[in-house]
């Protein structure tokens, strides 16, 4: 096994991945800018080294600071957790150049999948439904209106280069085409540095589901299906599995193409397959090459420890997961805690913490970095934590997620707890009728 | 006038009507609460 393992990334994510490692006696090496000093990663970890200023760019984004990082270490390995260089094929490239093993996919499947029409092209070529459309990248504005008057409004024109919601536009009339197609190339130009946009059928009501798999070089395997239809803006708020509108006919069609497309591309490592779906049918939508924030679902009913398999994949290049291992019992549902405040549009609110307490108890798990005293600063994402519950069925689940929010204390901040409390005992929530677009066309609190 | 905070640009309307007389922040300068941006007359 790996002697010692350096995370590049930062607050709750760096924590799981410290908490994998030490279970299984690997040393950890902690990276922080210089405002993160004093953060709950840095003190879990055997050593840290500072890598940068607040600066994402000149930090956790900079691959030369890293790669000292690691070389000043000895350490053997490289996890990205999610976000910052996690799906940067170019870091995962250096790295493998300099015979360091970097946890995640190799440099060419993430360049596979990083490009959405070329990822769109490969899942179509491997078996997967997709979304009517262009077929790749639209050349000028007459290929464009031609595309929507074969598919019909409303159409989605997308960033070749986007993602997180980032650099889409949706069209409901024709008339506002022109403008739209406009803004959306300037915009994916400014934010990606890439102007080429593509043109997907728009789905009025669809639920986001994606399936989790783990793939080394002897077999793929599925850890079943998330449901994370519960977004704002694009961004997943909760996510629960398994999801409460597949059948299982639908289910088992759904994993058998995933996996089959995951492994004739021979895909190695964590991934996840996203879909659209809606009435009765699912469309690919596009692959992430990395562990994802909502993983913890998928743990709480497998079983699994999803960041354990992606070390063993990278040390050993093979899983020891046979499909007949993974039995998903019961119900996990995850509820994502921002520094935000719901009431004000989800406006950021940064600060420091003063009380917090955690919920715990049966069945509770919390994934987090966030203590008394600690220090929210406006320059990463506003997610503190993750509280997870677990139940025997859905029902379960719920009322232990109630109980687990009504314990959560965390003063100081505005957070989007109190929003969570009014979502779980929502009538739409409970009998599960709602799409992505719920909390952005319906005031809740 | 953009406050970015936690990888979200925040668009700040204007207030009330006027002319812009002073301009108080950098391109790029960290802001905190209650901070005063720009005087308007």
């Amino acid at each position: 096994m790996f002697k010692k393992i350096l995370i590049a990334n930062r607050g709750e994510i760096a924590v799981r991945i410290i908490r994998a490692c030490k279970e299984w006696g690997i040393s950890t090496v902690a990276v922080h800018s210089d405002v993160d000093r004093d953060s709950m990663h840095v003190k879990l970890a055997d050593e840290s080294v500072c890598i940068g200023s607040h600066q994402p760019a000149n930090s956790y984004l900079n691959i030369p600071a890293l790669l000292s990082a690691v070389d000043l270490t000895n350490a053997e390995a490289v996890h990205p957790g999610y976000g910052f260089l996690s799906e940067n094929a170019n870091f995962a490239k250096v790295l493998e150049e300099n015979k360091i093993k970097f946890i995640g996919a190799s440099s060419k499947h993430i360049e596979m999948m990083g490009d959405k029409i070329q990822a769109k092209k490969i899942a179509k070529e491997n078996g997967l439904p997709i979304i009517e459309g262009s077929e790749g990248g639209v050349k000028d504005i007459k290929e464009a209106k031609e595309i929507c008057k074969e598919i019909g409004f409303p159409v989605l024109i997308k960033a070749s280069g986007g993602g997180g919601g980032k650099g889409m536009k949706i069209v409901n009339k024709e008339d506002e085409f022109e403008t739209l197609f406009s803004t959306a190339k300037s915009e994916a130009q400014k934010y990606f540095g890439n102007d080429k946009v593509y043109i997907e059928k728009f789905f009025q009501n669809p639920r986001h589901i994606e399936v989790q798999i783990l793939a080394g070089k002897n077999r793929a395997v599925h850890l079943h299906e998330r449901d994370c239809s519960v977004q704002r803006r694009h961004q997943k708020l909760i996510e629960e599995t398994p999801s409460p509108v597949l059948t299982n006919e639908i289910r088992k069609d759904l994993f058998e193409k995933t996996v089959n497309m995951v492994s004739k591309i021979g895909y190695e490592g964590a991934g996840t397959v996203e879909f659209i779906y809606e009435a009765g049918k699912f469309y690919f939508l596009e692959m992430n090459t990395r562990v994802q924030v909502e993983h913890p679902v998928s743990e709480m009913v497998t079983g699994i420890d999803i960041i354990k398999e992606q070390i063993w994949i990278a040390f050993s290049g093979e899983t020891a997961l046979k499909q007949t291992d993974i039995n998903p019992r019961g119900h996990a549902i995850e509820c994502r805690i921002n520094a935000e405040d719901p009431s004000k549009n989800f406006q950021p609110s940064p600060g420091i913490i003063g009380m917090c307490h955690q919920p715990s108890g049966f069945r509770t798990r919390v994934d987090g970095a966030i203590f008394q005293g600690y220090k929210v600063t406006p320059y990463y994402d506003s997610m503190v934590c993750k509280l997870i519950c677990h139940g025997r069925n859905r029902t379960e689940a719920i009322q232990r997620m109630n109980r687990s929010l009504d314990e959560f204390v965390i003063e100081g901040i505005n957070t989007t707890i109190p929003l969570h409390k009014k979502l779980l005992n929502h009538k739409k929530f409970i009998n599960s009728d709602f799409n992505v677009s719920w909390l952005d066309n319906e005031k809740i609190i | 006038m953009i406050v970015e905070a936690m990888k979200t640009m925040n668009h700040v309307p204007s207030t009330s009507e006027g002319i812009v007389k002073e301009i108080l922040v950098e391109d790029g300068q960290p802001v905190e609460f209650g901070q005063t941006l720009i005087i308007l007359e």
